[in-house]
Formats: structure tokens, C-alpha cells, sequence
């Protein structure tokens, strides 16, 4: 294994010692500019946030929320529409069995009567509670058990059944108390009572409640609608309510029954959904003119979210999301229209998520967008000098070399066109010094006696010396000079003896040396 | 120079063997080329179309026997600069400023060694 490391190590070494070529070092030293430059632009676009994409991050991440609420929340009140609807038939039942006779303000002052009316609601009202997603269920039958008492005009009796102590960690098996109603059927369902407990309804706090009673009822799923946000007597808490009339056989309205939909429960139901930009609060109200009017609707978890349930939001659409603005800030949202109306006006669920948070989040994006950018580009710009400095390095040296005449001493520059030039600077420089007579004395001296050999030549074999020089053979001698090949050699052997060379590759060695020194014509 | 001396060349081929001479001008020694067999030389032609392929392949190989013969005479003559005559090696000196044919050499007083 170290001897493979050593090995690659050698090759590496090789490698770089080999020459590369001047347009492969430009060529990779203008890569590296352009891409700084394009480090440079990214580093500009990533300021500008084009690249952190949070718009559409976030559009996704709202979208899909608002998907699995909307549907949640739009089965959530269906159910229990019906299942209101259906208690409000059970109760009209009850009403039109023997016990009761007569209109239901025949049981005005009669407190015999209601409690044994009480204890036959008791079993539809537990069931409608325990299979509801609700916290409480209520009946609220006109009549009144004291009719000469102070608030008899509003005062309703009734059955109101609560979930209490409400938990996220304990939704099966919450207790039920008795908020309303009287207390012998509380006693004999062993129920306790609510802290805030009473006997009767106060009715004037129930929006809707008298208009519900004044009004014909024809078909009681159209008759049944929801209240606004309406605040619990005695307590700290708010509720939406179902209102659905009880009809009597006559047709005439002889009470309300109801859902309650409080929002401790909404807040345990629908928590904050934590994202990558914070928290998503979901919210139930009604939207009427191009504002969101949380009073009267439903908010969910908050969350480390300010948002004030009285607050209204006004709505500004927006290409991947709404805004939604009021005295709690500012939000990003979606809506969607519910089958719903509180107050004559639609109702949406709505996700939100604080615009802060999203800000926040989408800067800590952009800064890492920004810095590695940032890194890039520093990293571009020190390759981009380390290849300038390499390349301009061996030019410089190589220039310092020829100036100091060190040129035949240098070693490979690592740029092959600039070792060629080194080499061709060399060779001249040789030739130059050979022509400077910078031969050593004893082959100068070899040099000299050869030319003056030469000169005893005859006409005939210098002018075959010269076609020897010109890379003649002696077939060719003989034809280009109309004589015989016999004539060729003797000639030859004449030429070797006055030139004193023992055979015709000693003669044309001579003859090679003498072109490369520049001194052929001093044979001829 | 070789087609100066094909020009020369003297056919003395027979229906055996192909041989080409070559006359000095000067001594009039005639010189002979090595002899080359004809291929078919002594084959019985046994048709008229067979003899027309003879002869066909007859003329070929004394061509190429022609170029032998040229390549051997090169070896032998020379053409002096002066009279223009093909000399043999023997008659064809080499003087001191341009080789000659011996009768030139004779008559501008030149001296010179024979090449043979």
C-alpha cells in the first residue's frame, strides 16, 4: 500500500513536471474568471432573496395546511349539523310523548313537570355529546319555572350538558358536568354541576334564540345556523353554538336545541402546525367586506403567535399568498369558503402564519444562499490569482534568465511554448557561439584542416562534393553528371585521399557538420 | 544519362535469350549485356493463339531485360562533356579541371588518368 502511495506520489511529481501548454493554463485561468463573475451574479441575485424561493416554499406549505384543515373543519361542522339536526327530531319526540300535552308554555311554573321532561332529554343530549366532535350539547325548551321571577322574560329552562376539564392528552373519557338545568337529573346521572352552574338559560345572551322562536320552520336543516362568537355567562370562556329549533307536531317551535362549540376545544383541536417559517394558526371566521372578523369566529393554537381574537384582519389577495392585516400585525395566509354563514356572512377557514416569523425564516435562506455565494466567489478569486501568479511566474523567470544569459542553464518553465522559445534561444546561442569560433581548439582545428584539404579538390569532385551535400547518391551522382558510376568512385577514392577521410560516412559527417556551423560554402 | 545510353543500346537478342551491346566510339570495343533467358525459350508453341501470347510476353521481358542492360551500362560509360560521344571506361580520362574522352583530351593537350 506505501509502496502505491509512493508510486502515485512519483507519478504526481511527473505529472507536474511535465510542460503544459500556454492556451490550457489561459484557458483554466478564464474558466475560473468566469466563474467569479458568475459567482459575483449569484452573490447579487441571492442578496435580492431570487434564489431562496420562500414565496413558493411557503405557498406549498400553505396550501397543503389549509388542505387538511379546510376538510377537517368542513367534515368537523357537517357532522355536527346533522347531528343536531338529528337530536332536535329526537327531542320533538320526546316532547309529543304522553308526558307532554298542550303547548310548551303549559309548563310555565310547572318545576315537576320540566324535571321529568329534563330527566327524558338527559339520555339523547349525553348520547349527542359523547358521539359529537363538540364540548357541550344544550336544549332550551320555552318555558319557564317561575314565571313571576325578576328575569322571566329571558329565563328559559332547559338541559345544558359541558365537557370540563378539557385536555389535548386525555380526549376520551372527559368529564361531563351539568352547566344548565335542574339539578335532581345531574344527581341521578351522577353528574357534577358546572362551577358556574344555573338553573335556567339566560336567553337574551343567545343571539338568534328569539328569532328562532318567532319564525316558521319548514325544513329544520335550513332553519339551523350557527352564532357568532358569543362569550359563556359567569365565565372565561367563548363558544360558537349550533342553534336548531324543536318543532312541535303543530309545527310550531317550541324550543332550541344545540350545539356548542367552544374554543378552549377549537384551540385543543386545531393546534398551531409548526413549519419551517413558524407557526400555522388556524382560523374559522366569517369574511365580509374584504375583512376577516375574528370576534366573531374561532382561532386555534396560537403558539408563540400574537394573535388577538377580537382583532379584524383586512385581506389583500396576492399572487401566492393572501396578507392578512390588523392590530395583532401582520400575516400570510390562504382562505377557503366554507358551506357556512355566521351572521348573513360566509365563513373560511383560514391558515395563517405571522409574517415575522416568515421573514425571519426566509432570511436565515437567503444568508446561507448569501454566503455560499460569497465563498464561491472568494474561492473563484483566489484561483483565479493562484493561476495568474502560476502562469505569469515562469514567463517572468524565464525572462530574468534570458536577461541574465542563464538561458542554457534554466530548467523546464512549465509552459511548453516557453520552453520551445527557451530551447530555440538556446540552440541559436549555441550556433551563434559556434559561429564565434566557441568550438573547442582541437575540433576547430579539425574543422580548419578539412576546409584546407578541400581546396586541392579538382573542379569535377568538388562539384560531386556538392551534390554529395545536396543528400545526392552516387547513381544519381553519375546521372546528373553524364558519367559513368566507375568514374563516381574513382573520383571518390580521389576525394578521400586529398580530404583524408577513410570512407563516404566519414565524408558526409564532415559535410553535416559543416551545414549545422554555417561553413559549408567554405568547401566549395 | 540512361536514356542516352538506351538510345545507344544495340539489340543483340535471339529467340533464347535477350543481350543487348553498347559500342565505344572511341576503341570500338563492343560491350555485351549479361544474357537474360527468354521464359518460354525451347517451349514448344503448340497453337497460333499461344504463339501470339509468346510473342506478346517475348516483347515484355525484353524490355525489362532492356533496363537491366541500361543499369549495367552505367556502370561502364561515360559521355564526354565536350564531343558528346559515349566513351567507355577505358577511353574516358579524368583531368584536372573537366574529364574528358581521350581523343578531346588528345587535342586540347590535356592530361588525365583512365577511369579503368
Amino acid at each position: 500500500m506505501w509502496k502505491k502511495l509512493t508510486g502515485l506520489k512519483d507519478q504526481f511529481r511527473a505529472a507536474r513536471g511535465q510542460s503544459v501548454g500556454m492556451q490550457r493554463r489561459l484557458m483554466l485561468y478564464w474558466v475560473s474568471m468566469i466563474l467569479a463573475v458568475f459567482a459575483a451574479l449569484l452573490l447579487v441575485l441571492s442578496v435580492a432573496g431570487v434564489f431562496s424561493g420562500s414565496d413558493q416554499k411557503l405557498n406549498q406549505a400553505l396550501i397543503t395546511e389549509q388542505n387538511n384543515v379546510s376538510i377537517q373543519l368542513a367534515q368537523q361542522l357537517g357532522t355536527l349539523t346533522a347531528q343536531g339536526v338529528a337530536l332536535s327530531g329526537q327531542i320533538t319526540n320526546i316532547l309529543d310523548d304522553d308526558l307532554y300535552t298542550g303547548a310548551i308554555s303549559s309548563l310555565n311554573d310547572q318545576g315537576d313537570r320540566l324535571i321529568a321532561l329534563e330527566r327524558q332529554l338527559f339520555t339523547p343530549l349525553n348520547a349527542a355529546i359523547q358521539s359529537s366532535p363538540c364540548n357541550g350539547v344544550f336544549v332550551i325548551l320555552d318555558a319557564t319555572t317561575n314565571t313571576s321571577a325578576p328575569m322571566a322574560g329571558t329565563s328559559r329552562a332547559g338541559l345544558y350538558l359541558r365537557f370540563m376539564n378539557l385536555s389535548n392528552k386525555s380526549a376520551v373519557n372527559q368529564d361531563i358536568v351539568c352547566f344548565r338545568g335542574v339539578p335532581e337529573v345531574a344527581r341521578e346521572n351522577q353528574l357534577e354541576l358546572h362551577n358556574r352552574w344555573n338553573l335556567e338559560f339566560d336567553t337574551s345572551r343567545l343571539p338568534g334564540y328569539t328569532r328562532l322562536m318567532g319564525q316558521t320552520v319548514t325544513r329544520l336543516a335550513d332553519s339551523a345556523h350557527w352564532t357568532g362568537r358569543v362569550h359563556l355567562t359567569d365565565t372565561w370562556e367563548d363558544a360558537l353554538f349550533l342553534l336548531v329549533p324543536i318543532q312541535a307536531s303543530d309545527g310550531t317551535v317550541q324550543g332550541v336545541c344545540g350545539i356548542e362549540l367552544g374554543d378552549l376545544y377549537f384551540r385543543l383541536s386545531y393546534p398551531a402546525y409548526q413549519s419551517e417559517f413558524g407557526s400555522m394558526v388556524t382560523v374559522l371566521a366569517p369574511m365580509s367586506e374584504g375583512k376577516l372578523r375574528l370576534s366573531q369566529g374561532m382561532t386555534g393554537g396560537l403558539e408563540r403567535t400574537y394573535l388577538s381574537n377580537t382583532d379584524t384582519l383586512a385581506v389583500k389577495e396576492g399572487k401566492y399568498f393572501n396578507t392578512y392585516g390588523g392590530e395583532s400585525g401582520t400575516f400570510l395566509g390562504v382562505h377557503t369558503k366554507l358551506n357556512l354563514e355566521i351572521n348573513e356572512a360566509p365563513v373560511y377557514a383560514v391558515t395563517l402564519i405571522a409574517q415575522d416569523s416568515w421573514a425571519a425564516a426566509s432570511a436565515a435562506g437567503r444568508t446561507v444562499w448569501m454566503l455560499s455565494s460569497l465563498c464561491f466567489l472568494l474561492l473563484m478569486l483566489g484561483l483565479s490569482f493562484y493561476l495568474s501568479r502560476r502562469f505569469v511566474k515562469p514567463i517572468f523567470q524565464s525572462f530574468r534568465a534570458i536577461q541574465e544569459e542563464n538561458a542554457l542553464e534554466s530548467e523546464s518553465s512549465g509552459i511548453s511554448e516557453l520552453d520551445a522559445l527557451m530551447d530555440f534561444i538556446r540552440s541559436k546561442s549555441q550556433n551563434q557561439a559556434i559561429g564565434e569560433g566557441g568550438l573547442p581548439p582541437d575540433i576547430a582545428e579539425l574543422f580548419n584542416t578539412f576546409a584546407q584539404r578541400a581546396e586541392s579538390l579538382t573542379a569535377t569532385e568538388r562539384n560531386i562534393l556538392r551534390y554529395y551535400a545536396d543528400g545526392r547518391e552516387i547513381s544519381e551522382v553519375a546521372e546528373l553528371a553524364y558519367i559513368s558510376i566507375h568514374t563516381v568512385r574513382k573520383h571518390n577514392a580521389n576525394m578521400y585521399q586529398k580530404l583524408g577521410v577513410g570512407s563516404r560516412d566519414e565524408l558526409m559527417l564532415y559535410l553535416e557538420l559543416f551545414r549545422r556551423c554555417g561553413r559549408l560554402d567554405e568547401l566549395f | 544519362m540512361k536514356r542516352i545510353i538506351a538510345g545507344y543500346l544495340q539489340d543483340d537478342s535471339d529467340e533464347r535469350q535477350f543481350r543487348f551491346s553498347l559500342t565505344c566510339v572511341e576503341c570500338g570495343t563492343v560491350w555485351k549485356s549479361t544474357p537474360i533467358r527468354f521464359s518460354k525459350a525451347g517451349v514448344p508453341s503448340p497453337t497460333e493463339a499461344k504463339q501470339v501470347v509468346f510473342r506478346a510476353l517475348y516483347q515484355r521481358e525484353r524490355e525489362w531485360a532492356r533496363a537491366l542492360a541500361v543499369e549495367e551500362a552505367v556502370h561502364e560509360f561515360n559521355r564526354c562533356p565536350l564531343c558528346g560521344r559515349l566513351v567507355c571506361n577505358r577511353c574516358f580520362l579524368i583531368c584536372d579541371d573537366l574529364d574528358m574522352c581521350r581523343t578531346c583530351a588528345e587535342d586540347l593537350h590535356e592530361r588525365g588518368d583512365p577511369v579503368a
